[in-house]
C-alpha cells in the first residue's frame, strides 16, 4: 500500500459516477483531476482563487467549472480557506485539503489522459515537482530500514534550530510545528508515517514541548 | 495566646502560590540566562541589550533597560514574546518590582502596569485608540497628582487646566476625584470627546513633566496583549497606535524620552501582529525578547528552591524522612511549561505536606537568635551605648506584643524607660515575602518606628533565616528591617558561608556545576542531579 491513504474516508462509490472507488481507491473524473491540477499550479502560499482557477483552464471548460468545484469542495477535497490558509465560510478562495493532494498524485500516477493543448509553465512546473515527489517517495520506501530515532531526533533538531535562528533574524521566534515537518519531509527521506511516528515519541519524551494556539502546534525543544 | 504565635502556615501558603503558577511567584524567582542569539546545544532565552552591554541573564537585561531608559533617558519599548506558561506576565512583574525596589527611580517613577484586557472591558463608545491613551494618561495624572514632589503635582493640575480650558469647574471636579477608578471614569467623560489628539497630548505631558523634573520616568507594562485576539479592528488599531507612538518617540524626540513601553502576549500572536503591521515589525524587531519556555536547569533550580523550604521547616519530624523520600520520588512528566512544571510539581508536594506536616508547627530558627539580635542591637545603637545613661534590657524570647508573638524582643532603656525597641523574627529556611508581609502588619501594629529625626534613637526590626532571595532583601531595606543570614547552631563556624555558596551555586545551571565539578575533579559528576552537584561543590569549595 502506498503512503497515501485517501479513500477510506470517503466510503461510498458515487452513483452519479463523479468520483467512484475502484480497488478501495477513490477515483477523479479526469476534469476533476485537471481542476485539482490547476488549482494546485495556481496556488500562492496554498491557497488559490475558484476565479484564477476558471481563467487558467482551457477556454472550452468554462460551462461546468462551477460543477466540478462543488464536486470536489462536497467531497472534501478542497476547503474554503481564507489568504492565510484558515478554513472560512467565505466562498472564492480555497486550499486543496491533503486528502484532495493524495488523490491527485495518486490520480497522475495513472491518468490516461494526454494534452492537447499548450499548457504554460505553472502546470509543467507542477507535474515536475509530482515527478520528484513521487520517486522521492518510492526511495523512501524503497529503504528497507525507516530513519531510526537517534537520527530523526538530530536531524530534527538540526532543522528546528536552522529554523529558530533564522526567525530569530527577523524578531519573533513561533515555530509551527505543521511547518517544520513539512520542510523535514522535503528535505530528508522519510515516510509521512515514520515522521509521524518519531515526531509523536520526540514530544512524548519530552524533547519538544507543544503548545496550540490560535489551532496551531507550536514547538519548542527542550533538553 | 495569640492567634499567629508561630502557627501561621507560611509552607502551606507558599506551595499553593506556586500550584497556582499563575503570575510571578517571587518566592521561587530564578535567574534565567539570556544570550543575544540562539546557539545550537546551549540555553537560554533570546535578546539584545538595547544599550549595547553585554546582559547574562533576566535581571541584568531588566536592569540594563531599566538604566537605559530612567539613567540615560531613551525611549525603551520591549517586546515579550513566549509560548504560553513560560513566564511572560512574571517578567513583567518582576520589572515592576525592580524599579519599585529602587529608592531612586521610583521616586521619580509612573508605573502603569495593565492587561490590555482591561481596555476591552472600559465601557464607553470611544475608539480602542482613545480609550488606550484616555488609560495610560488617566493613570499617570493619578500618580502624578499624588506623589510627594509638590511642582510636579502643580504641573500636572495646569496641564490639565490647559487641556480642558473651557470649564475651570469641571477640571476640578476631576481633581477632587476620590480614587482612581472614579478619577479615571471622570476624566474618560471629560476628554474623550474633545478634539484633542491624545497622542500629541501624551508626549506632551512626558514632556513637560520632564522638563520640571528631569529624572521623572514613564513606564507602561502591557500584559495579556493576546486578549485582543478575538478583537481584530481593535488589534488594527493598536498596531497603528504603537507604530505612530514609536515613530513619534524615535523621530520627535530622536528616541531621547524617558518613555520606558513593554509588550507582552504568545508568539503565535506576536506573529501575526507583525505580519499585519511590517513597518512596525521593522522598527522594533530586534527589541524582543524570546522567552523560553523552560529548561530542565531551570525546573531544578525551582525543585531546590521548594525542597530546602520544606526540610528547613520540617527536617526532625518523625514522618520527615518518608516525607522526604517521597518528595524525591515526584517525577513530572517531561516536556511542560514553566507554569506546567509549577502546577505538576507543587501539587504533589502540597499532598505530601497535608499527609505528613499538616498538624506540624513549622520548625524554629535553629540557631541562636537571640545572641544574634542583642549583637546587631548593641552595634546599631552603639552611639547611644558608649553613654553611660543609656543600657540594653535583657533579650527575651518569644514575646507577646500587640497580640503577636515575636521570636526577640529588646529594649533601650535610657535611666532605665525605653526609649526605643529591638524586634527580631527568626525562620530556619529561606525567608519567603509571606514573612515580610506578616512582619510588616505586626511592626504596624506595635507602631514601629524605624526613623527618628531628632537624633534620638529609633527602633530595629530584625528578619534572620539561612538565606534570603535577592529582591525581598531589597524590600526588606526599604522597609527598615536588617536581615541577619545565619546558619544553625551546631554546624561549623563556615555554615553560614556554605550555605550562601550553596545558594549561588543553585542559580547555576546543570552544564556549568557539570563543568565546575570537572575541574574539581569531583568523581562520578556526569551522573550526578542537581542537587547532589550543588551539595558535593559546595562542600568541596569550603574545605
Amino acid at each position: 500500500m502506498s503512503q497515501i491513504t485517501i479513500c477510506h474516508w470517503l466510503g461510498f462509490a458515487s452513483t452519479n459516477g463523479q468520483i467512484y472507488e475502484v480497488n478501495g481507491m477513490t477515483e477523479l473524473q479526469t476534469e476533476q483531476l485537471l481542476y485539482l491540477l490547476y488549482a494546485k499550479a495556481y496556488s500562492k502560499d496554498g491557497t488559490v482563487t475558484k476565479g484564477d482557477v476558471k481563467g487558467a483552464l482551457p477556454r472550452s471548460w468554462e460551462g461546468n467549472v462551477e460543477d466540478i468545484y462543488k464536486q470536489l469542495d462536497e467531497t472534501h477535497l478542497v476547503e474554503r480557506t481564507d489568504k492565510s490558509g484558515k478554513s472560512t465560510k467565505r466562498v472564492g478562495r480555497f486550499s486543496i485539503t491533503e486528502e484532495g493532494e493524495g488523490i491527485l498524485c495518486e490520480s497522475l500516477a495513472r491518468t490516461k489522459y494526454r494534452f492537447s493543448h499548450p499548457s504554460g509553465s505553472k502546470i509543467t512546473n507542477t507535474l515536475l515537482s509530482y515527478i520528484q515527489a513521487s520517486s522521492s517517495k518510492e526511495q523512501a520506501n524503497s529503504c528497507s530500514e525507516e530513519m531510526k530515532f537517534e537520527v530523526f531526533k538530530e536531524k530534527f533538531k538540526q532543522l528546528y534550530f536552522e529554523e529558530r535562528i533564522q526567525q530569530e533574524r527577523r524578531g519573533v521566534v513561533a515555530i509551527h510545528a505543521k511547518s517544520l515537518c513539512q520542510k523535514f519531509i522535503d528535505q530528508n527521506l522519510i515516510s509521512k508515517e515514520n515522521l509521524k511516528h518519531n515526531f509523536e515519541t520526540l514530544k512524548k519524551v519530552g524533547h519538544i514541548v507543544s503548545v496550540i494556539e490560535k489551532e496551531n502546534e507550536l514547538i519548542q525543544w527542550f533538553e | 495566646m495569640p492567634e499567629d504565635a508561630g502557627k501561621k502556615k507560611f509552607i502551606r501558603d507558599f506551595l499553593q502560590r506556586v500550584k497556582s503558577g499563575e503570575g510571578f511567584v517571587e518566592d521561587i524567582w530564578i535567574e534565567r540566562v539570556i544570550r543575544p542569539e540562539t546557539l545550537i546545544g546551549e540555553e537560554g532565552s533570546v535578546a539584545k541589550s538595547l544599550s549595547g552591554r553585554a546582559v547574562s541573564d533576566i535581571t541584568s537585561l531588566l536592569e540594563d533597560d531599566i538604566s537605559h531608559c530612567f539613567r540615560e533617558g531613551y525611549f525603551t519599548f520591549r517586546i515579550i514574546s513566549a509560548l504560553r506558561g513560560s513566564g511572560k506576565t512574571s517578567l513583567i512583574t518582576y520589572l515592576h518590582e525592580l524599579i519599585k525596589t529602587k529608592p531612586e527611580y521610583q521616586k521619580f517613577s509612573i508605573i502603569v502596569r495593565f492587561p490590555l484586557t482591561n481596555l476591552i472591558s472600559l465601557g464607553g463608545s470611544q475608539t480602542f485608540t482613545i480609550k488606550f491613551y484616555c488609560y495610560i494618561l488617566s493613570e499617570s495624572f493619578w500618580q502624578l497628582l499624588n506623589c510627594s514632589n509638590l511642582p510636579i503635582k502643580d504641573l500636572a493640575k495646569k496641564i490639565l487646566h490647559d487641556y480642558y480650558s473651557e470649564s475651570q469647574p469641571k477640571v476640578n471636579d476631576l481633581l477632587s476625584s476620590k480614587d482612581n477608578q472614579s478619577f479615571r471614569s471622570n476624566f474618560i467623560k471629560l476628554f474623550s470627546e474633545s478634539p484633542l489628539c491624545f497622542e500629541e497630548f501624551f508626549f506632551d505631558l512626558i514632556k513637560q513633566v520632564s522638563e520640571t523634573e528631569p529624572r521623572y520616568n514613564f513606564s507602561f507594562l502591557i500584559d495579556e496583549f493576546d486578549g485582543l485576539e478575538h478583537y481584530p479592528n481593535q488589534l488594527r488599531e493598536l498596531s497603528c497606535l504603537m507604530r505612530a507612538l514609536v515613530k513619534r518617540a524615535v523621530q520627535d524626540f530622536s528616541s531621547k524620552i524617558h518613555l520606558l513601553i513593554y509588550l507582552a502576549g504568545t508568539s503565535e500572536n506576536i506573529t501575526s501582529f507583525f505580519k499585519g503591521d511590517p513597518v512596525l515589525e521593522s522598527l522594533i524587531y530586534t527589541q524582543v525578547v524570546n522567552l523560553n519556555s523552560g529548561y530542565s536547569s531551570e525546573f531544578d533550580q525551582i525543585k531546590y528552591q521548594i525542597e530546602k523550604r520544606i526540610e528547613g521547616a520540617f527536617k526532625g519530624y518523625k514522618n520527615f524522612p518518608k516525607a522526604w523520600q517521597e518528595i524525591k520520588d515526584i517525577q513530572t512528566k517531561p516536556g511542560l511549561s514553566l507554569r506546567e512544571f509549577c502546577q505538576n510539581y507543587a501539587s504533589p508536594i502540597l499532598s505530601i505536606h497535608e499527609k505528613y506536616f499538616k498538624e506540624e508547627v513549622e520548625k524554629e530558627f535553629e540557631g541562636n537568635a537571640r545572641e544574634l539580635v542583642e549583637s546587631r542591637c548593641r552595634q546599631e545603637w552603639k552611639r547611644y551605648l558608649s553613654q553611660q545613661a543609656y543600657t540594653l534590657s535583657s533579650v527575651s524570647t518569644t514575646t507577646i506584643l500587640s497580640g503577636h508573638a515575636f521570636d526577640c524582643y529588646m529594649e533601650l532603656l535610657h535611666n532605665g524607660s525605653r526609649v526605643a525597641r529591638g524586634f527580631g523574627e527568626a525562620k530556619n529556611y529561606e525567608l519567603l515575602s509571606s514573612h515580610l508581609h506578616t512582619l510588616k502588619e505586626w511592626l504596624e501594629d506595635v507602631g514601629f518606628c524605624s526613623v527618628n529625626p531628632n537624633g534620638t534613637p529609633h527602633d530595629l526590626a530584625f528578619m534572620i533565616a539561612p538565606s534570603c532571595p535577592h529582591l525581598l532583601s531589597r524590600k526588606l531595606e526599604l522597609e527598615n528591617i536588617i536581615f541577619i543570614q545565619a546558619g544553625k547552631i551546631g554546624y561549623p563556624d563556615n555554615d553560614s558561608s556554605t550555605k550562601k555558596t550553596e545558594v549561588d551555586l543553585s542559580k547555576k545551571n546543570v552544564p556549568e556545576l557539570k563543568r565546575m565539578a570537572k575541574e574539581r575533579n569531583i568523581p562520578r559528576f556526569s551522573r550526578m542531579k542537581k542537587d547532589e552537584l550543588v551539595r558535593r561543590l559546595s562542600s568541596s569549595s569550603t574545605v
